[in-house]
């Protein structure tokens, strides 16, 4: 096999290793892709929730800014409120309530007992009910409603508008009934009201009054002249007030009254559980096992004594002593020939001095225990040397040659 | 009795009735009460325990064997003689070590009917494993709750030895056939006897012309020799102290030294049974635990397995003045007495050196010890004060072991000391050295 069959066997394994592995993880790479795709996908399309709704500060289409800087323009002051008294608002004065739908009742009250003129955009019924009595929601699904078809002047001056919202009908004959959706229960998209020496008038749609469509159309028109009846404006976007002190409920008081036998249920619950879980099938076994004992424990035991000890002389003793055999042994020395005949036949093979080898193989204890580990570093360096020069000897062929 | 993750699932939906319907002590009470009420009287609906007929397909007086590593199915039989169908969560226990799956079995007995459960046995250590016990839990018909109770179906299974050196036996094999008596050979010499006459053709050597057969007949014949056949051999293994060391890293598990010398103990016997030996096999401690005598050829194997399949090492120093009387009494020719032992200093000393002469007096000895490869690791390690100290206790115990095997070898004994992957081969070459040369 040459070396190229080599290279190619190895790239041919290291290539099915691959397909190995890729099939194996294609599966969950692929679900988690879709899922990263559809991620994507929602939050594209999804994006953008509704801000700025109504909104004079927001450019966004939902927003009005444009309609309160047209209203600005016209000389009418345009004050944003969140909150709002009755003393606030004033006679002489246009509240327009953006989303009738977010006022609390306190704040529904003060609207009520507030003598402002009042512009609800697509009010639910309990502000109707509280605001605009007499006027009732009709159940009808997107209106078209085209022409005015009233005497309301500022309907009038609008002509069409985009008011495709809700519908409300009304039994009050004073009543102004503009862009009739062309039901039999002649339910209609602007009802303009008097109630109590002001006025209220309720649209049934927020569309004229947003930046997206503010300038198609009579929107403007009608926004304008709805919204600048008066030179005080009072943009109300009503923010749910914090609630007040000692009326404030901690979580249990919301809860039912009750609901901690549930929780006791599920206590008796977790007995059923405890009482499944818990009993055993059949008991435990229990058999004798066999002893067994490392078979080096009682040598690493004496390691320990020797160190304990500092018994270096003992170690440095049984190092010699095996080393002395080993080289006795490789170089032919009987063993009746004491150490001094190893000493010197060692010597005379590695060419070191035989003071040192003498001193090594026989010498004195170490005097600490870093001594000792030279010592036993020394002793393989012996060794190693003893056998390099027996394979490099002519006519004896070693390991290496 | 016993309830079911049903009932703790029914109990817990419980807390929606408690909490929107009934929010009350109550309500806990009437919901809780109601639910075990159910459950005892799904428990008293359920088939009684006690009316299963339960029992194994094997035969009770008969010890099933399997070798260690291998798997074996055990079937337990569930009769229901009721009239009632009964659903069965069964567990038929063993003891640990017998590695018994699946733990539990779920199934369903029509009335009048019997089913098998299989449950399989992968035992991890050698030896004798007993069926503990059967517990059946029967579930009522809602399966809310049961019925609990157990029951003692006896049944053992014997794990044998793996026989892991079986794979050093064909090449011992040949090379035993190389002087057996298949292939004649016409030299005499140690170690042979004699095994024919037949004709001279040519070729053969002319030293082995039996004149005075050729005398009385008209062609010229030949001896033929072959190696010594029906010779005995004694292997005693040491159960004691020496034989419960656990030794190195034995392919995957590290046994006591006793598991190695299961194994030279079988490859030895496999090999000079197949030679025309006689094979016997003795194990003891302070008392004989295992003994195998005048087993033929083809019993030999499988009585050597089955008698060694309960062998435990123990922790007491061996009786060598009972083994060398066992050896005398059961080994009446010239024997090989095989000794499977430690090679422990003083044991020998004081154990094995006053009663070897009796031994050798009749008998070849070869002792057979496991050495520990991790004292070769020990003796190597250099580098800090404690490897340096480690090394030299282990080369103290290394020179111990070399001087007792010395003193064995100069009082004639055999000595063959290697580590437990290594022992069965080198005891089989010494076993064929020897009959090569005829010593048996």
């Amino acid at each position: 096999m040459t070396e190229g069959d080599v290279a190619r066997g190895d790239a041919a394994a290291s290539s099915a290793a691959t397909t190995t592995a890729g099939r194996r993880w294609r599966g969950p790479v692929l679900v988690v892709g879709l899922v990263l795709l559809a991620a994507l996908v929602i939050a594209v399309l999804g994006a953008a929730p509704r801000t700025g709704e109504l909104d004079p500060e927001a450019a966004s289409p939902d927003g009005a800014r444009a309609l309160a800087a047209l209203l600005e323009a016209q000389g009418v002051r345009v004050e944003t409120v969140t909150d709002l008294d009755a003393a606030t608002a004033g006679a002489g004065r246009t509240v327009l309530v953006a989303l009738p739908a977010q006022l609390s009742t306190r704040q529904r009250d003060a609207l009520a007992a507030s003598r402002a003129d009042l512009v609800l955009v697509r009010p639910d019924e309990r502000t109707l009910t509280a605001l605009a009595p007499g006027v009732r929601p009709e159940p009808i699904e997107l209106p078209e409603p085209t022409e005015p078809a009233c005497g309301l002047r500022a309907a009038v001056l609008a002509g069409p508008v985009d008011l495709a919202g809700a519908a409300y009908s009304t039994a009050d004959p004073a009543a102004a009934r503009c862009y009739p959706t062309g039901t039999p229960s002649g339910a209609v998209s602007l009802v303009e009201v008097r109630d109590r020496g002001r006025t209220v008038t309720v649209v049934g749609d927020a569309a004229p009054f947003t930046n997206d469509v503010l300038d198609e159309r009579g929107n403007a028109a009608l926004a304008l002249n709805v919204l600048g009846a008066h030179p005080d404006l009072l943009w109300y976007l009503p923010v749910p007030p914090p609630a007040e002190p000692g009326q404030e409920r901690g979580t249990s008081e919301l809860l039912p009254p009750g609901w901690v036998w549930g929780p006791a249920q599920l206590l008796v619950a977790g007995l059923a559980l405890a009482l499944w879980r818990g009993r055993r099938l059949g008991r435990v076994v229990t058999e004798n096992l066999p002893v067994v004992v490392p078979a080096g424990e009682t040598v690493r035991g004496r390691a320990r004594l020797y160190r304990r000890a500092g018994a270096r002389d003992r170690a440095a003793a049984a190092l010699r002593a095996d080393a002395r055999r080993d080289l006795a042994g490789r170089l032919g020395v009987p063993r009746s020939a004491g150490d001094g005949a190893v000493v010197d036949a060692t010597a005379g093979r590695t060419g070191w001095p035989a003071g040192a080898v003498g001193a090594l193989l026989a010498g004195p204890a170490p005097a600490d225990d870093a001594a000792l580990v030279t010592l036993a570093g020394e002793l393989d360096r012996l060794r190693s040397a003893v056998r390099d020069a027996s394979g490099a000897t002519p006519g004896a062929p070693g390991p290496r040659a | 009795m016993a309830v079911t993750g049903r009932l703790a699932l029914l109990v817990a939906l419980g807390a929606l009735v408690v909490g929107l319907g009934v929010p009350s002590l109550l309500g806990v009470l009437l919901v809780s009460g109601t639910l075990a009420l159910v459950a005892v009287l799904d428990a008293l609906a359920a088939v009684p325990v006690g009316s299963l007929h339960l029992d194994r397909e094997q035969d009770p007086d008969r010890v099933t064997t399997l070798r260690l590593g291998t798997s074996l199915e055990v079937a337990l039989r569930v009769a229901n003689p009721g009239r009632r169908r009964a659903t069965l969560v069964l567990r038929d226990a063993w003891e640990p070590s017998a590695g018994a799956l699946p733990a539990r079995h779920r199934l369903v007995v029509p009335a009048g009917e019997r089913r098998r459960v299989a449950t399989t046995l992968t035992p991890t250590r050698r030896g004798d494993r007993d069926a503990v016990r059967v517990t059946v839990r029967s579930l009522g018909p809602l399966g809310l709750a049961a019925r609990q109770g157990g029951r003692t179906v006896p049944a053992r299974v014997r794990v044998l030895p793996p026989f892991g050196s079986r794979r050093h036996l064909p090449s011992r094999l040949a090379r035993m056939r190389e002087f057996d008596g298949r292939r004649a050979i016409q030299v005499r010499g140690q170690g042979t006897e004699f095994d024919s006459l037949r004709e001279y053709v040519a070729g053969d050597d002319v030293r082995s012309i039996d004149w005075r057969a050729s005398a009385r007949s008209p062609e010229l014949v030949v001896r033929t020799w072959r190696p010594e056949r029906d010779r005995h051999v004694l292997v005693v293994l040491d159960t004691g102290r020496s034989s419960a060391g656990r030794v190195g890293a034995r392919a995957g598990s590290d046994g006591p030294r006793l598991d190695a010398a299961l194994d030279t103990a079988l490859l030895l016997a496999a090999l000079a049974s197949r030679g025309g030996d006689r094979v016997d096999l003795l194990a003891l401690d302070r008392e004989v635990r295992a003994s195998v005598l005048g087993a033929t050829a083809g019993d030999l194997l499988p009585a050597l397995v089955t008698a060694m399949a309960p062998l435990e090492p123990r922790l007491v120093e061996t009786d060598m003045r009972l083994l060398a009387a066992s050896v005398l009494a059961r080994a009446g020719q010239r024997s090989l007495v095989v000794l499977v032992t430690g090679l422990d200093e003083a044991a020998v000393t004081e154990g094995l050196d006053p009663v070897l002469g009796s031994l050798l007096r009749r008998h070849t000895v070869l002792l057979a010890a496991v050495d520990d490869p991790e004292l070769a690791t020990m003796a190597a390690g250099r580098g800090d004060a404690e490897a340096v100290y480690t090394a030299a206790a282990a080369e103290t115990a290394r020179a111990a072991r070399r001087r007792t095997a010395e003193r064995l070898a100069r009082r004639g004994v055999e000595v063959v000391d290697a580590g437990p992957e290594e022992l069965p081969p080198a005891v089989a070459d010494r076993y064929l050295a020897l009959k090569a040369a005829g010593r048996l």
